[in-house]
């Protein structure tokens, strides 16, 4: 035995949720999660489980996540959705029937049969209760977030806001999970010292940094990223093993470039004849990916030029892919081994919606990996469980950092998206003086719960995110705008006295996240 | 809908332009080609003199009438707050170098003043309607705490206090030892640039 391995696969997506349109663009990139990443995932935990194998895979699932799995008009939409691919599997199969596209149609089709199944037979419906049902089994242990995907240092000039962040966090775990969680991903892994204290509070234990986030902390751990620290508050913080992650994501030698693997770009959304998958993308007209994808990498050749996929060549290679991961790492514990005197422990933390959506056969590489290191000198390992083992950790104070570019914040906070923090700032504090001016009551709670919830939404870092990487810009643009301009229009109602009961409704369906908020409890005081 | 320059619009994408158009409710913007759409748009935003002016000589014009109808006026849209009740001077860390700060402070014009500690490090008059500010400090200064003030018609307002980001490995390497393990890259990490 040379190491330990803690894997985490951080799942989130934004909030969103359009029950005033039949079909919306944004509410896509759940439904092809679900599809392309959720459900091949718990796939293959289902199938490690029902081997005897325990994968002991730390999971983040983000409450706007949560609530979104859990939603009955999202959930309908999702429905629909698969209905609509597998039809389309359908055609495309008469369509490609004795052409070179054939066995590819087939492989689809039975693909969508396979997730529509395992879909209402083995999670009865809800993608959520898989999960719940792997954590009760200590398959996988799921850790919380921040309430709505804050970055919590550019939100901390108000206390409340952070502190808000994560208590409405943990409550939402255990309405989703009942349970209390352990640990927290920290919201694209930003951290302060000061965050601690509310952590503490709610009682999480532990939570993930980015590599220089314990590398340049003071002082330097004895064992770099190689064990977690103690920080001086008595919390635990585990640093990202920057090798591995390497090995997965780099974009030169990454695994997922690989020429076998499927082409993510290319897609029958952009390829075939309007009217023929006209019923399968926007209504307008405007071409997107359906998830047909027929081709692979090929290599470095255009679009048009790649080669057909080949599902079965594909899965050889996510299981050499494995082995090798798993040879790199034992390599390296055995080496680190050596060097610090004890078990290392590699922490791998990923986008979990990277794993089949944008690396098809990532799950499959995820389930080659897990099988292989049951009989490796690695052990997959929880956090708090090799907390356990080694209770002598060295002591260090964190530095303030995330895991986005540059490794700061200048993804979130730059010219482009800093006009949202006058609005973030200025709400928080009119949340504050509310709370001490406005009488509670029936009228005020339910017009201050759908304040707070604004907020709430207005402060996923997704937006200022999306902003910051030009995609889907005009989207978050007007996502801020809407969550601030309705926190305003609520206001006026909650000072009025009155509310136009058709108005509010329609922002309290819409923006329905949190129904279990309570402003007077989940907005603290400062 | 943020106030668009029309260097801006210029820069974006098709796709980008089509899905303003979509949203300024611009009718046959289906059909039209990228920089009919960036006409369109800019008509409607009422940045057309800019545009006419620079490109003046190589395009003609004579299709913008179909927007015509689509009057700014029309597409109004709910303005956000300029201000806020409470007045507020907050610090944000942006890198071990640069910090964001932001206020809401009524009147025209402010001196903000820096600290790190008790100690002044920094002093500047800002217009108070800039909003924010970035304030780059001359060097990185791991883990010490920063605050301002904002001093405004005889009123002065107190910032929240950060700690600072760190850029330095804080001890020593013992030799020989783990030097290899802290060949890292800071933020490395590829995978958000992944995310749609």
């Amino acid at each position: 035995m040379n190491g330990y391995l803690l894997t985490v696969l951080h799942h989130h997506l934004p909030f969103v949720k359009h029950p005033e349109y039949k079909y919306f663009q944004e509410e896509h990139w759940l439904f092809e999660a679900i599809v392309e990443s959720y459900i091949p995932l718990l796939q293959k935990l289902f199938r490690l489980t029902s081997q005897g194998v325990k994968p002991k895979l730390t999971v983040s699932l983000t409450p706007p996540l949560c609530e979104m799995l859990a939603d009955p008009i999202l959930n309908e939409k999702f429905k629909e959705f698969l209905e609509r691919s597998k039809e389309l599997a359908e055609k495309e199969v008469r369509r490609n029937r004795g052409t070179e596209l054939e066995e590819v149609s087939l492989f689809y089709k039975r693909r969508f049969e396979e997730i529509e199944n395992f879909f209402f037979q083995e999670l009865n419906g809800s993608v959520l209760k898989g999960y719940k049902e792997l954590q009760e089994e200590g398959s996988i242990e799921i850790i919380s977030s921040g309430a709505t995907h804050g970055l919590l240092p550019a939100l901390q000039g108000v206390e409340e806001a952070v502190e808000c962040q994560i208590k409405v966090a943990v409550k939402n775990y255990r309405k989703h999970f009942e349970r209390e969680p352990k640990g927290i991903w920290l919201p694209e892994c930003g951290y302060y010292p000061e965050v601690e204290g509310f952590l503490k509070k709610y009682g999480i234990g532990y939570f993930f940094l980015d590599s220089h986030g314990i590398l340049l902390g003071k002082p330097l751990p004895p064992f770099g990223v190689y064990s977690p620290v103690k920080t001086p508050k008595g919390l635990t913080a585990f640093g990202r093993d920057p090798v591995s992650s390497k090995q997965v994501w780099s974009s030169k030698e990454g695994y997922p470039g690989d020429p076998v693997y499927r082409e993510f770009y290319r897609d029958i959304g952009f390829d075939l004849p309007l009217e023929y998958v006209a019923p399968y993308i926007n209504p307008d007209g405007s071409r997107t990916y359906t998830g047909f994808k027929y081709y692979r990498i090929t290599g470095e050749v255009p679009l048009d030029k790649k080669e057909i996929y080949n599902p079965e060549r594909a899965l050889d290679r996510a299981r050499e892919h494995a082995e090798h991961f798993l040879n790199s790492r034992e390599k390296q514990c055995l080496e680190v081994k050596g060097k610090i005197g004890r078990e290392p422990i590699i922490v791998a933390p990923f986008d979990a919606e990277l794993f089949g959506h944008w690396w098809f056969e990532g799950p499959e590489f995820l389930f080659n990996l897990f099988t292989r290191l049951n009989d490796s000198s690695i052990r997959p390992t929880f956090a708090d469980e090799y907390c356990q083992k080694y209770t002598n950790l060295p002591v260090s104070q964190p530095t303030t950092s995330s895991w986005g570019d540059r490794g700061y914040f200048d993804v979130w906070v730059n010219g482009e998206n800093d006009w949202v923090y006058f609005h973030l700032y200025g709400m928080a504090l009119e949340l504050r003086r509310l709370k001490k001016t406005i009488e509670k009551n029936p009228f005020s709670t339910r017009v201050l719960n759908q304040m707070l919830r604004e907020l709430l939404l207005a402060q996923s870092s997704d937006w200022t995110f999306l902003i910051a990487t030009k995609t889907a810009k005009e989207y978050a643009v007007n996502r801020l705008r809407e969550h601030i301009s309705n926190f305003n229009r609520l206001k006026k109602w909650l000072i009025s006295g009155r509310v136009p009961e058709e108005e509010i409704r329609k922002i309290e369906e819409k923006n329905s996240i949190f129904q279990e908020i309570n402003f007077w409890e989940d907005w603290p005081c400062p | 809908m943020k106030s668009w320059k029309l260097e801006e619009l210029k820069s974006l994408k098709k796709k980008e332009l089509y899905s303003i158009a979509k949203e300024l409710k611009i009718r046959g913007r289906g059909k039209m080609r990228k920089s009919e759409l960036l006409e369109a748009i800019a008509k409607t935003l009422n940045l057309t003199g800019e545009l006419l002016k620079e490109e003046e000589e190589i395009t003609s014009y004579s299709h913008l009438k179909v927007v015509e109808e689509l009057r700014p006026e029309k597409l109004k849209r709910e303005e956000l707050p300029k201000e806020y009740p409470t007045e507020f001077l907050k610090v944000i860390p942006v890198n071990p170098k640069l910090v964001l700060i932001l206020w809401n402070a009524r009147g025209k014009e402010g001196e903000i003043r820096i600290y790190s500690g008790e100690r002044e490090i920094g002093r500047f008059k800002v217009d108070l309607t800039w909003k924010n500010y970035y304030y780059k400090l001359p060097e990185s200064m791991p883990f010490e705490k920063l605050w301002a003030t904002l001093k405004v018609e005889g009123r002065e307002l107190s910032s929240n206090q950060i700690t600072l980001p760190s850029d330095k490995v804080l001890v020593e390497l013992p030799k020989g030892i783990l030097e290899e393990f802290f060949k890292f890259e800071i933020g490395a990490n590829p995978t958000s640039e992944f995310k749609r």
